[in-house]
């Protein structure tokens, strides 16, 4: 089964998207010279921090991602914002791996279509509370869609809302996984 | 944060981060390898109150930088 979301996207964006993923897989030095190019535009000297105040057996754990990973019933995320979407999706907990398809433009999701946890691992997080080894999944989780060229809205509207969630529902980790 | 990309992660002084060398589309390993996605939450996870600010775990060196 392929779990894969379609959405109609421009010529214009397909060619972006091959030449990105083309430049990801051909030339993955020269991609990680882009992306730091990137983080250094976008980057804050001021790094955040916040202590870890609970054993890890102890604490709950949410999962974010960037990978566009989406519920099937969810609206996919708009490919042809030429900005990027920055909005992001709630996924429950106990949502399966056949509840999950992929929303994305910019990398090259073969695999993930074939397996949603190898980008957002929620089943494993799973075994993991089954094992003791983290105190509790968290009841929700969060997905955003890569590729954002401007990132403004991001940082000031979508990010803090999620950062406020996680907060609410007494988050004491979240791991984020990058596409 | 899981990052393939440790050099942009550094850029954008993400607070903690584990460098994975998996390939991008697939941070967690490969698709239906369990056992792989299991041991790299925990790699992540047995590190969380080592790292120190803006510092990344480098997975295959086993080394903090």
């Amino acid at each position: 089964m392929k779990h894969r979301s379609s959405v109609p996207v421009s010529k214009g964006l397909r060619f972006t998207s091959r030449m990105v993923r083309g430049l990801q897989r051909t030339f993955p030095r020269l991609y990680a010279k882009v992306a730091k190019h990137e983080g250094r535009k976008w980057g804050d000297s001021s790094i955040p921090w916040t202590p870890v105040k609970k054993p890890v057996t102890e604490s709950r754990v949410a999962l974010i991602t960037t990978g566009g990973i989406i519920l099937k019933t969810q609206e996919p995320f708009n490919l042809n914002d030429p900005k990027g979407d920055s909005s992001y999706r709630e996924i429950p907990g106990d949502a399966s791996g056949e509840d999950l398809v992929v929303s994305h433009l910019f990398y090259d999701h073969t695999e993930v279509e074939v397996d949603t946890e190898i980008m957002f691992p929620l089943q494993a997080l799973h075994t993991l509370q089954a094992k003791g080894e983290i105190g509790e999944v968290a009841r929700r989780h969060f997905s955003f869609n890569g590729g954002i060229s401007d990132p403004t809205l991001l940082i000031e509207r979508h990010a803090p809302d999620v950062a406020q969630q996680l907060v609410a529902d007494q988050v004491d980790l979240a791991l984020l996984t990058p596409a | 944060m899981l990052t393939l990309l440790p050099e942009a992660t550094r850029q954008l002084g993400v607070p903690r981060a584990v460098y994975s060398s998996q390939k991008i589309g697939s941070p967690v390993g490969r698709p239906h390898q369990r056992e792989e996605h299991i041991d790299t939450l925990k790699t992540c996870l047995k590190v969380v109150d080592k790292l120190e600010k803006g510092m990344i775990y480098h997975t295959s060196s086993q080394t903090y930088g």
